[in-house]
């Protein structure tokens, strides 16, 4: 796999466990 | 009769995702991403997420709550909240209700065959194919295409079939707390736990034959992902990530117009609509993207995965993956945790296209469910025998391209139209934001109200003209098929009508009652 296939793969999936790790904070966290 | 609430957040959070995670998340996702560009791919399927995707989830959550303030939890009654004035706008709202009946007709039929395969992967009933065209035969004999020496008739295909389509019925039978919210609060963690399970073990594959190095599961996942710029000029291959985004967030159906019409009307739906599409991202990027393709790559080689990867969906997920884990220790359960996972996102799939049916006979006609539930039950178990007994003679893909395409684009384009433009963008923001446990950003006004029609009105005339316009003249149908996509194309106009009648039938009856004025 090419450097750039590893960029994308890395930005793709940092990307999207970002966005849930941080909706499922706000959804579940404390005080909810 | 008092409506139905969810018990929690986190349910409707997972029954939205359990909508939305389905086949298309580990079969369709990496077949789209090889063929269009690689890792290039994923700017233009970011971008339709932001514009497209995201939207459209807030969109029909902030339609589906605030219509079930009006006691309606399809898109007739709905959109005639919206727009009081507009005597015909209801008859648009019919496609919600249509939509999902139509891709419940095949779709519960395809979800039997995972729960089949399910099993023959634990009795290691396939592991006599050893090779793609003893995996096709085993497939096409289950499907009654033909008869050989693993089937000789579609009776195991029917039996699987009456079982799944039981179950079905049953959750809906239970209703939205007792059956479907709690279907997907344990479906939903369960399929993502046997699909993570899956991913650990294509990542351990490694190279599994060391006579050839250069078959192994990091030059599979390059597969993936290495991007090819040039793809980035193509409009075939934005219109492709269009697709994949518009597509798997379930959005266009009218499932999430309902299920979010049991929101209380400071319920949340911001923040909920984004962490179902996360939760649906995570599922196909992550883990779709890291299954069959990488895994088929380190068994089969850079030169068969060219065929492989165009052989579509269903060569992937039931010819493909099956002969993949059977190579492996324990492959029998392996095989029984692919099938299983895809069956459990079947049907948490399933029952949502279920329930709007079923919803509009409750509220419009002032049915008990368990008597909506039993006349949705009789009238799919009889619309769905010509997909099962004609399979091979196109009614399913005349299905899928009304039901699972063209009024998906259709129905999307409408409602987004309809909620930024007559309801207006003032009120629609307010409405978006009433309970919500975040602020969207400003900008996301613009782009519901400018972008987001534009980007759809794009892809269906792009589409029309291209792909369906040729679909819609039954172009390249045989003369043997014509007679049965015709047959199914007059029934779809029938079940259209019928559906049209129903409506206006529940608005004299309302209008008697005097709850509407005009």
């Amino acid at each position: 796999m090419l450097l750039s296939g590893w960029l994308f793969m890395g930005l793709s999936w940092g990307t999207i466990l970002a966005l849930l790790i941080y909706c499922l904070i706000r959804t579940l966290g404390p005080g909810k | 009769m008092a409506r139905e609430k969810w018990a929690s957040t986190i349910g409707v959070i997972m029954a939205v995702a359990g909508s939305a995670i389905g086949l298309g998340n580990f079969l369709r996702f990496p077949g789209q991403v090889a063929q269009n560009g690689g890792g290039a791919f994923m700017i233009p399927y970011f971008v339709s997420l932001l514009l497209l995707g995201l939207p459209l989830m807030w969109i029909e959550w902030t339609i589906g709550r605030f219509g079930g303030g009006f006691g309606h939890s399809t898109a007739p009654g709905m959109f005639h909240s919206m727009w009081e004035k507009n005597r015909f706008i209801k008859y648009f709202g019919v496609i919600g209700i249509f939509g999902p009946i139509v891709i419940y007709l095949y779709y519960v039929y395809i979800e039997s065959w995972l729960l089949g395969y399910s099993l023959f992967a634990l009795t290691g009933r396939y592991n006599a194919c050893a090779t793609s065209e003893g995996m096709v035969a085993f497939l096409h004999g289950y499907q009654g295409i033909v008869h050989n020496e693993y089937f000789s008739g579609l009776g195991t295909a029917y039996l699987f079939y009456a079982v799944t389509f039981v179950l079905n019925g049953l959750v809906l039978f239970y209703g939205i707390h007792g059956g479907i919210e709690r279907v997907c609060k344990y479906g939903v963690p369960v399929l993502l736990l046997l699909a993570i399970i899956l991913v650990v073990r294509v990542f351990l594959l490694g190279t599994p034959d060391a006579a050839q190095p250069e078959n192994n599961v990091i030059s599979g996942l390059g597969y993936i992902w290495n991007p090819d710029w040039s793809a980035l000029k193509s409009s075939r291959v934005w219109l492709a990530a269009a697709g994949q985004v518009f597509f798997t967030l379930s959005c266009g159906i009218g499932v999430i117009l309902t299920y979010a019409s049991y929101l209380n009307k400071n319920d949340d739906v911001a923040l909920s609509g984004l962490t179902a599409a996360a939760a649906n991202e995570f599922a196909e990027v992550i883990l779709g993207g890291s299954l069959v393709i990488p895994a088929a790559f380190a068994f089969f080689g850079a030169d068969a995965m060219a065929s492989i990867a165009k052989g579509g969906v269903f060569n992937l997920g039931f010819v493909t993956m099956p002969l993949v884990l059977q190579k492996l220790a324990f492959g029998n359960l392996f095989g029984f945790a692919w099938f299983f996972l895809l069956f459990i996102a079947g049907i948490t799939s399933s029952i949502s296209l279920g329930q709007p049916a079923v919803a509009f006979l409750m509220d419009e006609f002032n049915l008990s469910r368990r008597r909506a539930v039993l006349i949705f039950m009789a009238v799919t178990f009889v619309l769905t025998q010509p997909a099962i007994f004609f399979l091979g003679r196109g009614v399913v893909d005349e299905l899928d391209f009304w039901g699972g395409s063209f009024f998906l684009v259709v129905f999307a384009t409408i409602e987004t139209i309809l909620f930024a433009w007559v309801f207006g963008m003032d009120r629609a923001w307010t409405e978006l934001h009433a309970g919500s446990d975040i602020t969207i950003p400003r900008f996301y006004r613009f782009i519901i109200k400018y972008v987001t029609p534009l980007f759809l009105l794009c892809i269906l005339g792009f589409w029309l003209v291209e792909d369906w316009l040729p679909v819609m003249l039954l172009k390249g149908v045989s003369g043997a098929d014509l007679p049965f996509v015709l047959s199914t194309r007059l029934g779809l106009v029938l079940l259209f009508l019928v559906l049209m009648i129903l409506v206006r039938q529940s608005w004299k009856r309302r209008k008697m009652r005097g709850e509407y004025a005009a």
